[in-house]
């Protein structure tokens, strides 16, 4: 054995352990949801065969699928959106000098430290129609979570709150990195704010902002324990998105087979999209290097 | 140094695999047994391990570890599924909700109980129960609590206007309008019940179907949801809401505590709940503690009250490495004693029927003499193995009725096909 060979598998074996570990816990549930949802499965039944792409057919004229479909996007779109905004508004402010900046900083990080269930339970009290905050504040009385055209919005809002924090702490970092001689050089050449934002943040953040994008639209994607808690895909299935319609098919009607079908298909969307994302973000990279 | 600490953690690591792959041992000739038994955080759980403790000393050869389940009755089903479908053995008596007996019963999770457990031991307990634990000829499990919905009404306010509680839906009516009527200026609502898109908007519905003379399934195969009586039960249901203004748009959000809540803080005049929530009503600090009233839910003119049946049943892991134990722990469980010990210490309605005649029991739960009709005429939900797929598909559309996006006939209609796909699908 030469040493080269040796040293190779040298290194082979110290990877083993984790190789093994992450195709244990990641790889192997992957593939055997795969080979489920190619099957007809269903315990009651005693109905365990293999059927091809049937399940995968079906979906095609679910209705029900189609609709949650239709709200994961609509979920993933507003929710992501507002997220970045409202982040990077907040990760500006947060950048700047000012007393009790570090309160601040700890105070708008609250809600992402609080468990989505938590959140769940007390924006079911603050959008109560009777005699909850967010009525009394508007003057309104909507019925937010129970009228099928608010129930979506009412959701997106919890998770806007909820997970803006984390848009706007990791924006922070990113700002942080950019050097203040920048700035100073702009200002120099007679750059107002707007333009210093235009040309030098913007541009220099847009990897970090990229990497959000990235994080945020494969969470919001699988949205589950917020909708399952506030409205559990009610009223008249106006929030069922697609891991709760999963959810229910798996383990509320034990239809494993097809619930697998529609839980690898919402994989391979969020795949999909993370991959188109990994490339603007490789892109942006290149361009940023070459600046 | 680094070797020796890693040497001895992977030492410790292979003790400890080792620790976990040989948990279980067969006990010796003269070693106690040890059945695990599932069973969920019910209201006063505690007060199940004197009984446990009764059971152990009079079988010494068997000792009982309880495993408590979330409080939520869906991971319940989940952990059930989960583990039942892998033919994990780690438990023996597991504790059901009423609905789910079909279902595990037809996958071949639950042992038959009928050789062992005899017809004198079953005459006792409630028969609509027991409907729901045969499946074909055979018995899986047997009726440990029962449960039936129930309408709460304000006794004071009822009172005040000089009217009696309501036996029929137009009743009702007719006493939320007048009493609203007078009472204005106060956040007073008519009647509350679940209106929220889960199993208990089922429950509900179902009391206006059948109080119509209406069903959701015939004979456990055929639907009749789109038969006159059910169309009309659920025009009314949305016509409380929308033409009446008896019952507030929000109800699209109300679970079983939600309903409380607003019932116990003194703003509903009716309420559709179980009975778990006369305990709660009437605790000192209750606004309403006193001034409230039970009574079997309403019918409409000409059909008789059917309430929806709940409660929890307890059945025989048929993986049990401990079948005969397992099944001496079920028997003990719905024997006289027992019921009563239930129905006193842990807070639920015993199924044994004979219970309530019992003069301690009367003396001590007087509310009892207003539920115990309801649960005499409580029907359970279609008793089906695929209960659970028809209420998935049940439940949006009746939501949709509620919330007010779709007519009944076209709710209807679009569930009633579904579930005709499913029972085909078979």
């Amino acid at each position: 054995m030469t040493d080269a060979t040796r040293e190779r598998l040298g290194r082979y074996a110290l990877l083993g352990p984790a190789a093994l570990f992450v195709a244990g816990v990641a790889l192997l549930p992957v593939l055997f949801t795969l080979w489920l949802s190619l099957r007809r499965q269903l315990p009651i039944f005693g109905v365990s065969r293999f059927v091809g792409f049937e399940n995968y057919r079906f979906l095609l004229e679910d209705g029900r699928f189609w609709s949650a479909s239709a709200h994961t996007g609509y979920f993933v779109l507003f929710s992501v959106t507002l997220e970045l905004a409202l982040g990077l508004g907040i990760a500006l402010l947060l950048r700047q000098r000012f007393p009790g900046r570090g309160v601040a900083c700890a105070l708008v990080l609250l809600p992402w430290a609080v468990p989505s269930v938590v959140a769940a339970r007390f924006w079911e009290w603050i959008f109560n129609s009777d005699y909850g905050v967010l009525n009394y504040l508007l003057g309104t009385s909507v019925n937010w979570l129970g009228d099928p055209r608010w129930a979506l919005p009412a959701a997106i809002l919890a998770d806007v709150w909820k997970t803006t924090p984390f848009v706007a702490l990791l924006l922070l970092a990113g700002l942080q990195v950019i050097p203040e001689e920048l700035y100073r050089a702009a200002r120099i050449d007679g750059a107002n704010s707007l333009q210093a934002f235009r040309r030098i943040t913007l541009p220099l953040l847009m990897p970090v902002i990229l990497l959000v994008l990235l994080f945020r639209t494969m969470d919001a994607a699988r949205i589950f324990d917020l909708i399952f808690v506030l409205t559990g895909g009610g009223p008249a299935n106006r929030t069922e998105t697609l891991v709760v319609y999963a959810y229910k098919l798996l383990y509320r009607t034990l239809q494993f087979g097809y619930g697998s079908a529609v839980a690898v298909t919402t994989f391979l969307f969020i795949l999909a999209l993370s991959l188109a994302y990994l490339r603007i973000f490789r892109r942006a990279w290149r361009m940023r290097e070459d600046r | 140094m680094r070797h020796k600490v890693s040497i001895s953690s992977l030492a410790l690591l292979l003790v400890l695999l080792g620790v976990t792959c040989s948990q279980y041992r067969a006990p010796g000739p003269n070693e106690p047994v040890t059945l695990v038994f599932k069973h969920a955080k019910h209201p006063r759980y505690a007060a199940l391990s004197q009984l446990i403790r009764q059971f152990e000393a009079e079988n010494p050869a068997i000792r009982v570890r309880e495993e408590i389940l979330p409080s939520s009755t869906d991971e319940q089903h989940q952990f059930y599924v989960i583990n039942l479908a892998a033919r994990a053995d780690d438990f023996d008596v597991l504790d059901m909700d009423i609905i789910w007996v079909p279902e595990f019963a037809r996958a071949g999770w639950l042992l038959p109980l009928d050789p062992s457990v005899t017809p004198a031991e079953l005459a006792p307990l409630n028969p609509a129960a027991l409907r729901a634990d045969w499946l074909g000829k055979r018995l899986y499990a047997v009726p440990w609590f029962v449960d039936a919905g129930v309408l709460y009404y304000r006794k004071d306010l009822l009172a005040k206007y000089g009217l009696g509680p309501p036996r029929t839906y137009p009743e009702l009516l007719e006493t939320a309008r007048t009493i609203l009527g007078k009472e204005h200026g106060s956040h007073l609502v008519g009647f509350v019940w679940q209106g929220m898109q889960y199993e208990g908007l089922v429950c509900a519905a179902l009391e206006f179907i059948r109080g119509n003379g209406g069903e959701l399934l015939h004979d456990g195969k055929n639907p009749a949801l789109t038969e006159p009586a059910t169309l009309e039960a659920l025009a009314f249901m949305n016509g409380l809401i929308r033409n009446y203004k008896v019952t507030p748009p929000l109800v699209t959000t109300l679970n079983e505590e939600a309903t409380r809540n607003i019932f116990q803080s003194g703003r509903a005049v009716f309420m559709r709940n179980w009975p778990y929530a006369w305990r709660l009503l009437n605790q000192p600090d209750s606004p309403v503690a006193g001034r409230v009233g039970i009574t079997v839910v309403p019918h409409f003119p000409g059909h008789a009250s059917v309430p929806t049946m709940g409660g929890f049943h307890l059945g025989v892991n048929i993986q049990s490495r401990h079948k005969a134990e397992a099944i001496a722990l079920v028997r003990f469980m719905i024997r006289r004693s027992a019921q009563k010990e239930v129905l006193l210490k842990l807070g639920v309605l015993s199924a044994d029927t004979g219970v309530y005649r019992d003069p301690e029991v009367q003396q001590a739960l007087p509310f009892l003499k207003d539920v115990l009709p309801a649960l005499e005429q409580a029907q359970p939900r279609p008793v089906t193995p695929y209960y659970l797929m028809i209420s998935q598909i049940v439940q949006p559309e009746l939501s949709a009725v509620v919330a007010g996006v779709r007519t009944p006939e076209r709710a209807m209609r679009s569930a009633d096909q579904q579930i005709r796909h499913l029972l085909e699908a078979q």
